[in-house]
């Protein structure tokens, strides 16, 4: 009886881990980009509060583009609200992007900030799935620092969303 | 936390079904110094607008090209506005302790084969048509075009 509860148990863990890793990885874009609707603000009010905080926690902003205005500018009109901050210009950048180019794609950040007509969303790319691929050739102290980064980053837009 | 990734890498590798994040190019014979000016041209001349360069390294030498176009931009961020986390597309030059120079960025083929269950024919086609300028303008740059 004990040996039938614990093998049950055991398949019941399995099969959690199994569905779990399957939910994580077998959606490419819960893989790589981290994404959340912001309460209560609209696409102007989150924008600006998210480069004081990013500024505030050390993700310091480099430049915004106004990708929305500059569609509009070129005749696009029904184009939702939508700017890219750039961001997480972190100290000893050159460093890591010879050793590892792959990650000029995460330093800088882009953070994406957009209304989709049912809400404003922000969405940041994960540092996971480039961080998978370049271990090797990183650090530890290197895979802390950008890890840690991210992690900031992700608090960051949660500070803003609420 | 590396046997970790390593883990993470295998595990991402077997469920999203891509392969390597990074598609690079090896010019040969022409001075890095060059190859950053003639990318330069090149990609502008494709419509592939350089929004900023920016020089990461000086030894060894090394400048990432944040590249831009908004016709594609509009049709990729209209129906998946997560993809502007990856834009401006990067694109990097890279001196090698050889003499060679590297050019590379994002793997457009594997980052299609990786969602593309999820995205339409039309979205596939504009990334498909922007990572073919890319590629022709790193062929003007080696001089094959």
């Amino acid at each position: 009886m004990r040996a039938l509860v614990a093998f049950l148990i055991g398949a019941i863990i399995a099969l959690s881990l199994f569905y779990f890793i399957r939910y994580y990885f077998g959606n490419p874009f819960r893989l790589m980009f981290y994404t959340v609707e912001v309460k209560n603000k609209n696409f102007d009010q989150t924008l600006e509060e998210l480069q004081k905080k990013l500024n505030e926690n050390g993700l310091k902003v480099i430049r915004v583009l106004p990708i929305s205005k500059a569609l509009e500018a070129r005749g696009v009109k029904d184009f939702m609200k939508y700017s890219i901050i750039l961001a997480c210009d972190i100290p000893n950048k050159e460093k890591l992007l010879v050793k590892a180019p792959s990650l000029t794609n995460l330093i800088p950040c882009s953070v994406a900030v957009y209304d989709d007509g049912k809400g404003v969303k922000v969405s940041a790319p994960k540092e996971i799935v480039f961080l998978a691929e370049e271990a090797k050739k990183l650090t530890e102290e290197e895979i802390k620092l950008l890890i840690d980064t991210y992690r900031t980053l992700r608090k960051t837009i949660d500070e803003v969303r609420r | 936390m590396r046997k970790l990734l390593l883990l993470l890498a295998t595990l991402t590798i077997l469920f999203a079904q891509s392969g390597k994040l990074l598609y690079t190019e090896r010019i040969e014979g022409i001075p890095y110094e060059e190859v950053v000016i003639l990318l330069e041209t090149a990609l502008n001349g494709k419509n592939m607008n350089v929004l900023e360069k920016l020089e990461v390294s000086k030894k060894p030498k090394m400048t990432v090209f944040y590249v831009c176009n908004l016709t594609y931009g509009d049709k990729i961020l209209r129906a998946f506005p997560q993809f502007g986390t990856l834009a401006p597309c990067r694109i990097y030059v890279l001196e090698r302790e050889d003499g060679s120079v590297e050019v590379g960025y994002i793997n457009v083929q594997n980052l299609v084969k990786g969602f593309r269950k999820y995205l339409t024919p039309e979205v596939i086609e504009v990334f498909l048509k922007a990572d073919k300028d890319v590629k022709e303008a790193i062929k003007e740059v080696k001089g094959e075009m």
